[in-house]
């Protein structure tokens, strides 16, 4: 089972595309959420999480001009990250409609 | 508290000398204009030489670190074509760039001292992919700042909270094992 914020991320990552730095991550989960703040230390740490659940595949770029002399990690989301995604959204949307909110969200 | 005297001749060399001061936030530096007169030790013919007499200004500025007078610049400029008060505007400007790229560059060295050897680099990535490509042009300046600052508060505690709660758990078994 996923909590909100992997959830979050998980989705941030789908908008992103694939092989992702988690500051675009960021960008997407923030562009969405607007004011309410998420930390980028959240984002860039869900997403460590999540590669351990293997839920996120990671791959590490040589240090170069364009990174300051820095390792890159890109992210894209895996099968089984899309998988739980998606049974996370349906738990969700199901428990929505059973407390009789789907009205109220619509 | 004896006051230091330096002579700089031009402006490549003040920059120079501040660059060599290595501006960060333990050393905050404060530049007071203090007189702005004619050279007089001038002979009779630069004295005679209207134009170049001009030309012929020296700056005085004291440095004071905390408040407190530590040096004083004697600048002479015999050939510097900007207008005294733009020069010293320039002065002004690149004095504060350097103490605030200083602050953000201090804040990354900790965070390279603080967080995890393998979590520093993509770490401090991210966090520039997003200063200047987001922050700086979004917020300016002074806000970017203070947006990396927090953000480099909250990547560390969110990198520690897990080791730290584990540690707790670890202490609290061992403990409770023993009562």
């Amino acid at each position: 089972m996923l909590g909100k914020l992997e959830e979050l991320v998980l989705l941030g990552l789908m908008r992103a595309g694939t092989d992702v730095m988690a500051s675009d991550v960021y960008e997407k989960i923030h562009d969405v959420l607007g004011s309410k703040n998420t930390s980028f230390g959240a984002v860039f740490t869900t997403l460590d999480r999540l590669v351990d659940k293997k839920f996120v595949t990671r791959k590490e770029l040589a240090p170069s001009e364009a990174t300051k002399g820095r390792v890159r990690r890109i992210y894209t989301i895996s099968g089984e990250g899309r998988l739980a995604l998606t049974a996370s959204v349906k738990v969700t949307a199901d428990m929505v409609i059973a407390a009789g909110l789907a009205g109220g969200v619509a | 508290m004896s006051v230091k005297c330096k002579i700089i001749e031009n402006t490549d060399l003040l920059i120079k000398y501040f660059k060599l001061k290595r501006i960060n936030m333990n050393l905050k530096l404060e530049l007071i204009e203090k007189l702005n007169i004619i050279n007089t030790i001038q002979n009779v013919d630069d004295f005679l030489k209207i134009n170049r007499n001009l030309h012929n200004r020296s700056n005085i500025l004291e440095i004071r670190r905390h408040s407190r007078r530590v040096e004083k610049l004697i600048i002479l400029e015999h050939c510097y074509s900007l207008e005294h008060k733009e020069f010293l505007e320039n002065l002004h400007s690149y004095l504060k760039n350097a103490e605030s790229n200083a602050r953000i560059s201090y804040i990354r060295i900790s965070l390279q001292k603080i967080l995890p050897a393998s979590e520093v680099c993509p770490a401090i990535d991210g966090l520039d992919h997003l200063y200047e490509t987001r922050w700086l042009p979004r917020y300016g300046k002074k806000q970017a700042d203070h947006i990396f600052i927090w953000q480099c508060v909250w990547l560390v505690l969110r990198v520690w909270s897990k080791p730290a709660i584990k540690l707790f758990d670890r202490v609290l078994k061992a403990f409770g094992s023993r009562a």
